[in-house]
C-alpha cells in the first residue's frame, strides 16, 4: 500500500489539473453527437448548500455517464441573480444589491467548482449583468413587437411585506405570497403584461413531452381549460348602451334551473344595475369585498353573502325574471364575472339561495329522483325535467340541443373558457431588468430602440421599498428624451419579473459571448432543444411553464425552430431538513462546504446520490 | 458517512499490490461473470438515474474484489483487467478519486476521456448447476440452480422439495449435508 486516501489533497489536486488542461471545455466542432444536460441554475442565496448539491452532484454523474458514452455533453452552469434578497440583504445590511450578488456569485462559484463537476466555465451566465439583461430587454422589446406585451390598469396581487406586485403564479396556498407568506391583497395598478392566454390552448399539448405526470398535470390545472356555452341574459331595463350580459356556464343543460343572477361586485353593469333604493348598501357591500383575498372569497364552506341590486334580467330559453344579486364569490376575472345561478345543481348557488331564501327548482333528474328538492345540490348527469320541451332528454342530449337552440336564436353560443390570466411582468422593485420603454407625452408609449440596449440600471438609486419602484425617484434615469420626437420623455421604473430572465438562460449558454444578438442561430441550431432538465418540481407553473410559453413566443416570431425548449424533464426529490424544505428563505440549511473539507467532495456526491431513489428526494 | 468508509476500501483495494497464486478457473470465470453483471446493472441504473442502486452495486462488486484479492486465485491480467472496468464505472460518481486511482495505477490520463466499458450480455447470465439431492444418501432428486446459491438456500430448497418430503414423511432431520454446489444430503432418523 502506497499511502491513505487523502482526499482533501487529490481533489484539489485533479481540479487543479483539469482546469489547467481544459480537459472539460466544451467544443461545438466536437464530432460526437451532442448531448445537452442542463440543470436548473441556482440562484444567488450566497451559499451551496446540501441541497444545491443534491440537485447538482447526481446530475453531473449522469452527464459524466454520457460523456464517457461518447457524446459531446453540454452541461453548463450560471447564476440566476436578479430578485428581491439581494435588495432586501442591501436594505438591512446596508450593502448593495450588486455588490451582494456578486460576492454571493464569487462565494458559490468556488462551491460549485468544489462539486468536480463537468461545468464549462468559459459558458457561465449571470442574469444580472448588461450583457445579459440587455438581451432579456431585447426579448422584452421582440414581444411588444409582435403584439405580446401589454400595459393595462388591472387589478393585481400585492404583497404588503414586499412591497410589490405579484403574478398569479407567485401567489400560493391560502393566497399567500410565495418569498415571505404574507397574505396577498389586491390593488389597481397600471401594469405590464405577457400575453401567455393567447397560447392556453398549445401549453395544454404535453404529447411530445417525456416530463412527470404531476408536473403535466399541474399545468393544465393551471390553465383551467372549461367547456361550455356563452348566453346573452336581457336586461329588463334597457340602458342607452347595453341591453343585455353574458354569462359563461359550463351546464347549458340547466338553464331552466336558473333562479336568480349573480354578477361579480366588481363587474363593470353593478352601478347601472343598482336601484336607488338599494345604492348604500350595494356600495357598502362591494368595498368589504375588495378587503378580501380572492383565496377567501371562493373558500369551500365560506357563509355566503351578498346583496340585492334592485334589478332583473331575462331568462332567454323561458322568458322568466331574475333578480340581480351580487356576491362575493363570483370573481370578475373567471368567464365574464355573471354567472346564471342554477342553486338545484351547484353547491355554492345552493347555499346563497337557502341563505336569502330564493327559490330551488330541480331541472336534471338523478337517477333516483323522488320528485322533490334535494337536499344537496345534484351537479351529475341526468334526466331533464322542469325544462319544457327538453324534459325527457339526458343531460348530455339537453347540452346539445340548449346549444343548438342558443346557436340558433342568437342568444349564446358554444365557447371554451380558461382560468389563466396574462403573465404580469412588471415588478416595483430595483434590481431586476428595467423594462425598455419610454413614455412620451406627445409620442405615448414608445419601446427603446434596439440599439440603445441595455437601459442600464442606474447604481445609485434609492432602493427602499415605497411600494412604487425605486427608480421612479432617480431622476438621471427617469428623465430622458423621447427615441421619436426627441422631446423630454419619461423612463419606465417598473422592473421585469426575474422569471423573464430564466426564461432563456438555457438559449444563452450555447454562446455566452457573443454580443450582436442574444444567442448564436446556429449554435442553438446545435444543442437545442435540451435533452435531459433536471430540477426541483417547485417550478412546475412558473419557470417550467413561463420557459414554455416563452419558447412557443420565439418559434412564432421565427427566431428559433423548436417550440417546446425540454423534451425531457426529470425533477429530482427534495431534501427535508428540520421538518421543512432546505432552502436560505426558511433557514434550515446544512451548509456543504465542513463536509468538503472533512470528508471530500467526492464523499458528499456519493452521499447525495445514496440517500434514496432521486426522485423522492431524503432527510 | 458510510460512504467515506466505502471510499476508503475501495482506495485500498485499488493501491494494494495484487500479488497473484494459483489460478483457480471457476473463480476466474465468476470474477468474468460479475464484472459484466455490474457493468450491466450500473448502465441500467444510471439511464433510470438511480443512483442509490448504482452505488449498492459497486459497493457489492468491490467487497467481491476484496475477497479475491485476499484469496489471489486469478491471474494478474485478469485482475488488472477488472481494476480498470471497476474505476470506469466508479468514475462518474467519484470523479477525483477515480481520476487518482487511474493515475496511480500507471493508466494514460484521463480516466474521464475514457469510453464507458461495455459487457456481453452472455457473461453476464447467471451460471447454473445441478445440485443432487439424496435421502440418507440415496439420490432421490435433481434441481438445476443459479450457481451464486449459498449453503442456507440450497438447503431450504432441499427440503422444500415434493420428493424430499415425501421421503421424510413426518420423520426427523438429524441433519444436513451441503457439499457446494453439487449436494444436499438430508439425514433422517430411519
Amino acid at each position: 500500500m502506497t499511502q491513505k486516501y487523502d482526499p482533501h489533497q487529490i481533489e484539489v489536486k485533479w481540479q487543479r489539473r483539469w482546469a489547467a488542461d481544459r480537459l472539460y471545455k466544451v467544443r461545438r466542432d466536437n464530432k460526437r453527437p451532442k448531448f445537452y444536460a442542463l440543470t436548473m441554475f441556482p440562484y444567488t442565496s450566497g451559499d451551496l448548500h446540501i441541497g444545491h448539491w443534491y440537485a447538482m452532484a447526481p446530475a453531473d454523474t449522469y452527464a459524466r455517464y454520457q460523456r464517457m458514452q461518447g457524446y459531446n455533453v453540454l452541461h453548463p452552469m450560471g447564476f440566476d441573480a436578479f430578485g428581491l434578497p439581494a435588495e432586501n440583504a442591501a436594505i438591512g445590511h446596508g450593502i448593495h444589491p450588486y455588490d451582494w450578488t456578486m460576492k454571493n456569485i464569487k462565494n458559490m462559484r468556488r462551491q460549485l467548482k468544489s462539486i468536480g463537476a463537468i461545468y464549462d466555465w468559459d459558458r457561465e451566465v449571470i442574469t444580472c449583468l448588461p450583457g445579459y439583461y440587455k438581451w432579456t430587454q431585447w426579448f422584452f422589446l421582440k414581444f411588444y413587437h409582435a403584439g405580446l406585451a401589454y400595459r393595462t390598469k388591472a387589478p393585481v396581487n400585492w404583497c404588503p411585506r414586499c412591497q410589490t406586485v405579484l403574478a398569479n403564479e407567485q401567489v400560493v396556498g391560502e393566497g399567500a405570497c410565495e418569498r415571505c407568506s404574507t397574505p396577498v391583497t389586491k390593488k389597481e395598478l397600471e401594469q405590464w403584461f405577457f400575453r401567455i392566454t393567447k397560447y392556453a390552448e398549445q401549453l395544454l399539448d404535453h404529447s411530445h413531452l417525456n416530463w412527470p405526470e404531476r408536473i403535466k398535470t399541474m399545468q393544465t390545472n393551471w390553465v383551467g381549460k372549461s367547456e361550455g356555452a356563452e348566453i346573452s341574459f336581457r336586461l329588463e331595463h334597457d340602458g342607452a348602451q347595453q341591453k343585455e350580459i353574458r354569462v359563461f356556464t359550463t351546464r347549458p343543460d340547466t338553464i331552466f334551473g336558473a333562479t336568480f343572477f349573480l354578477l361579480a361586485p366588481e363587474h363593470p353593469l353593478v352601478p347601472r344595475l343598482t336601484a336607488q333604493e338599494q345604492r348604500m348598501q350595494v356600495e357598502e357591500y362591494v368595498a368589504w369585498c375588495r378587503r378580501q383575498s380572492e383565496y377567501e372569497r371562493v373558500a369551500a364552506g365560506r357563509e355566503k353573502t351578498g346583496v340585492f341590486l334592485g334589478s332583473y334580467v331575462v331568462n332567454p330559453v323561458n322568458g322568466e325574471r331574475l333578480p340581480v344579486w351580487i356576491a362575493d364569490y363570483v370573481l370578475p376575472t373567471y368567464g365574464t364575472g355573471a354567472v346564471m345561478a342554477v342553486p338545484a345543481h351547484d353547491e355554492r348557488d345552493l347555499a346563497f339561495a337557502r341563505k336569502f331564501n330564493l327559490p330551488v327548482r330541480t331541472v336534471i333528474a338523478p337517477p333516483d329522483w323522488t320528485g322533490e328538492v334535494s337536499a344537496e345540490a345534484y351537479a351529475g348527469p341526468g334526466t331533464m325535467v322542469n325544462s319544457g320541451e327538453f324534459s325527457g332528454l339526458s343531460s348530455e342530449q339537453g347540452y346539445e340541443s340548449i346549444c343548438a337552440l342558443l346557436e340558433q336564436k342568437r342568444w349564446g353560443k358554444r365557447t371554451v373558457i380558461y382560468r389563466l390570466r396574462d403573465w404580469l411582468i412588471s415588478r416595483q422593485r430595483y434590481w431586476g431588468a428595467p423594462i425598455p420603454i419610454v413614455y412620451c407625452d406627445k409620442c405615448g408609449i414608445v419601446p427603446v430602440p434596439e440599439k440603445d440596449l441595455p437601459v442600464l440600471l442606474p447604481r445609485d438609486a434609492e432602493f427602499r421599498p415605497t411600494g412604487e419602484s425605486p427608480l421612479k425617484y432617480c431622476e438621471s434615469f427617469v428623465n430622458t428624451t423621447c427615441p421619436e420626437c426627441s422631446g423630454p420623455a419619461r423612463r419606465e421604473t417598473d422592473t421585469m419579473d426575474t422569471f423573464m430572465c430564466s426564461s432563456w438562460y438555457f438559449l444563452r449558454y450555447t454562446s455566452p459571448e457573443t454580443s450582436i444578438a442574444p444567442f448564436g442561430e446556429t449554435k442553438v441550431k446545435k444543442w437545442l432543444p435540451v435533452d435531459l432538465y433536471t430540477g426541483g418540481a417547485e417550478h412546475a407553473v412558473m419557470h417550467l411553464f413561463y420557459t414554455r410559453f416563452f419558447t412557443k413566443a420565439l418559434k412564432d416570431m421565427g427566431l428559433v425552430e423548436f417550440d417546446e425548449p425540454f423534451p425531457r424533464l426529470f425533477n429530482q426529490g427534495t431534501i427535508i431538513y428540520r421538518g421543512d424544505k432546505m432552502s436560505k428563505s426558511r433557514g434550515n440549511v446544512v451548509g456543504s462546504d465542513k463536509y468538503v473539507t472533512s470528508l471530500g467532495a467526492d464523499s458528499v456526491r456519493g452521499y447525495v446520490m445514496f440517500l434514496g431513489p432521486w426522485d423522492l428526494g431524503g432527510e | 458517512m458510510g460512504i467515506s468508509r466505502w471510499l476508503n476500501r475501495v482506495w485500498n483495494l485499488v493501491t494494494t499490490d495484487y500479488t497473484g497464486g494459483v489460478v483457480d478457473p471457476v473463480t476466474e470465470k465468476e470474477l468474468r461473470h460479475l464484472t459484466h453483471r455490474t457493468i450491466k446493472e450500473v448502465t441500467a441504473d444510471l439511464e433510470r438515474f438511480r443512483f442509490n442502486t448504482m452505488l449498492s452495486s459497486l459497493m457489492e462488486f468491490s467487497n467481491y474484489l476484496s475477497r479475491v484479492q485476499g484469496r489471489g486465485t486469478v491471474s494478474g491480467s485478469l485482475w488488472r483487467q477488472t481494476m480498470e472496468s471497476f474505476l470506469l464505472l466508479l468514475a462518474p460518481a467519484a470523479p477525483h478519486l477515480a481520476e487518482e486511482l487511474w493515475n496511480v495505477t500507471a493508466r494514460p490520463y484521463s480516466i474521464h476521456n475514457q469510453p464507458w466499458p461495455s459487457y456481453d450480455e452472455e457473461l453476464t447470465k447467471e451460471e447454473e448447476v445441478t445440485v443432487v439431492i439424496q435421502v440418507n444418501g440415496k439420490v432421490r432428486d435433481k434441481v438445476i440452480v443459479p450457481a451464486s446459491i449459498n449453503e442456507a438456500e440450497a438447503k431450504e430448497l432441499a427440503l422444500g422439495r415434493d420428493r424430499v418430503r415425501a421421503y421424510i414423511n413426518g420423520r426427523k432431520v438429524e441433519r444436513l449435508i451441503y457439499v457446494p454446489k453439487r449436494v444436499v444430503n438430508v439425514v433422517i432418523t430411519a
